[in-house]
């Protein structure tokens, strides 16, 4: 089986340090009780410090696959397979165009915008109950206040100009929706390594079911088109299928990362997390197969089809 | 531990009974089974069929929900389960691997097999027809704001906009009817409420620590009655106590009252004299702005 990374690896990844670089910009703001606009500059310095990694790794990892592999020309596509690009386009479009009417939005025992809202109005981070727009009279339970999701979503505010009603119910979403096409793209890689045509079914049926499993809570479609802005959609729709890509491509120490994201997302919603309990499963299912099959059962013994 | 196992048995009917992607991940498990020997990621046949059983058995389930801190409901355990991903692979294999292999016969399947999946994919979810033609069928959505509430949500920033423009630099404090008090920080941060929306939803207590003083609750009572008009009499109940909310309103802070348009014109003229003030009418509610008042 491949182990290459994919550029939507990328996208996902600099989605993942963007989580990072906001928990530690709101733990800033939140615990040394900082201005919010100097957790804006905090969040500048480290996304831009998480950038520069990226790119370096990017040509550290360009370089040496040339090395070893050498330029592999892209295929162009067959008409089969425009076929199903153009419709995976068309579906993805229908969501995204869904979530911006805004018909239909899940704010049941939700309070981001709120929060996003009074970080903004306060000029710091949990001053005002989001509530009432007051200033707290008991303070909020140490396992939310740690969550640094409302801190992203108020610097992108800040930094934007933009309405949080705005940014929280059409902008997030849409951009969760595409980091979670994304995460899914890196699955299809994993499990269709060398075969494009068998990805873009992959992602015709992953596709399809965002919006079959839009009948109810728990569902991935259900979260992604009625609630995308929220920490356990990005978990359900981002974190957890990329975490079993790169299981599937035995990059658990990669799969680490998106441990640690969902902690900054939800904490201690889901004990040590969901991630952590799909990346402990994977990994403990390999000596399984193993067992069974000898290592050639793991990879399924068959050859490997070329594009 | 005992609710949890009563949450965990009611769970997995529940989970199924709206829509049926749990039945087709239960049949992805089984399809992916039975090419097994042929299958390139063994691991995720293995990891989902383990995780999947794990949160049908009701027992492994209340395990599970333990995992997840207790605070959250049944449906949350199937997090760790990659349904999508499990459904697409086992789509993906019998499209494009197991029916080819069958030769000729096989590949003469595959269009009917993917319109037939088509058809399974449309009725085990919200994609099914009927359900759509159904006016009210977003309105039975678990937790998605029906229309009624978008409008209310619509109107609250209307009224939210007009009532600014009365207050030039002044924070407003406001003391109004649900439909407004549900939606105004929302749309406008710089209001304060005399309430906000954990008065009514309980599950957003788990937020905040702060907890309204007995008072505020009186006062919730008496808006939410004289405004829906449930029992006239009961919200009307004399000047004396009607003026003791609005001097508990005013000691709160509270600048700024709407009252719904069916309010009595005792109470109108009530609050105009407390305030020193004339009531105006905007969108159908009555609007009262206190001057000179020291702002928190």
């Amino acid at each position: 089986m491949r182990r290459d990374y994919y550029a939507t690896d990328l996208a996902v990844t600099f989605f993942l340090f963007m989580i990072g670089a906001s928990e530690a910009t709101h733990l800033y703001g939140a615990f040394l009780r900082k201005p919010f606009s100097m957790c804006s500059v905090l969040f500048a310095v480290i996304a831009g410090a998480a950038c520069l990694f990226l790119a370096f790794f990017l040509y550290l990892y360009q370089r040496r696959k040339r090395k070893t592999v050498g330029k592999s020309p892209i295929a162009p596509l067959k008409a089969t397979e425009l076929v199903m690009a153009v419709i995976l386009l068309l579906l993805f479009l229908s969501q995204a165009v869904y979530i911006v009417l805004g018909k239909g939005v899940c704010r049941q025992g939700d309070i981001t915008i709120e929060t996003v809202g009074s970080f903004l109005q306060s000029g710091s981070v949990y001053e005002l109950n989001p509530l009432t727009g007051r200033p707290y009279t008991a303070g909020m339970p140490f396992r939310w206040k740690i969550v640094g999701l409302p801190t992203l979503y108020a610097i992108l505010c800040h930094t934007f100009s933009v309405e949080p009603v705005v940014l929280v119910r059409s902008v997030i979403p849409v951009a969760v929706l595409l980091f979670s096409y994304a995460a899914y793209f890196c699955l299809a890689g994993s499990l269709f390594p060398d075969n494009r045509s068998k990805r873009l079914v992959f992602l015709l049926v992953m596709a399809l079911l965002v919006w079959v499993g839009d009948y109810g809570m728990g569902m991935e479609g259900y979260h992604l088109l009625h609630g995308g802005w929220q920490g356990t959609t990005i978990r359900n729709a981002v974190l957890v299928p990329y975490t079993v890509s790169l299981c599937l491509r035995r990059k658990y120490l990669h799969g680490v990362l998106c441990c640690l994201a969902e902690a900054c997302l939800v904490w201690t919603g889901f004990g040590l997390g969901a991630c952590a309990f799909v990346l402990t499963g994977l990994l403990l299912a390999g000596p399984v197969v193993s067992g069974f099959a000898g290592d050639e059962g793991r990879t399924g013994g068959g050859k490997e089809e070329l594009q | 531990m005992t609710e949890l196992l009563k949450a965990a048995l009611h769970g997995w009917g529940q989970f199924i009974s709206d829509g049926k992607v749990a039945i087709l991940l239960v049949a992805a498990l089984l399809f992916l089974r039975a090419y097994y020997d042929k299958l390139k990621s063994k691991e995720l046949w293995i990891y989902s069929t383990f995780a999947a059983v794990c949160c049908m058995i009701p027992v492994t389930a209340a395990v599970l929900m333990l995992y997840q801190t207790k605070v959250y409901p049944y449906y949350w355990v199937w997090s760790v389960v990659p349904m999508t991903a499990v459904v697409g692979y086992a789509v993906t294999v019998l499209l494009t691997e197991y029916l080819p292999e069958q030769g000729p016969k096989g590949k003469s399947r595959i269009v009917p097999v993917t319109l037939m999946l088509l058809a399974i994919f449309l009725l085990s979810g919200s994609l099914d027809t009927a359900e759509l033609a159904n006016k009210e069928y977003r309105n039975r959505k678990p937790g998605v704001m029906t229309e009624q509430e978008e409008t209310a949500a619509e109107d609250t920033a209307r009224v939210l906009a007009e009532v600014k423009k009365r207050f030039a630099d002044d924070r407003i404090v406001l003391w109004a009817p649900r439909e407004i008090m549900e939606y105004a920080i929302e749309y406008d941060s710089s209001v304060m409420l005399l309430y906000g929306r954990n008065i009514w939803d309980a599950s957003l207590d788990i937020l905040v620590d702060d907890v309204y003083p007995p008072e505020i609750y009186e006062l919730q009572n008496w808006m939410d009655r004289a405004e829906s008009g449930d029992d006239p009499k009961a919200c009307m109940t004399g000047p004396e106590v009607v003026r003791g909310y609005l001097t508990v309103a005013a000691a709160n802070g509270v600048n700024c009252i709407l009252l719904g348009e069916d309010t009595e014109a005792d109470t109108v003229k009530l609050l105009e004299n407390m305030w020193d003030t004339e009531a105006e009418r905007l969108e159908g509610l009555y609007l009262f702005v206190k001057r000179g008042n020291d702002n928190e």
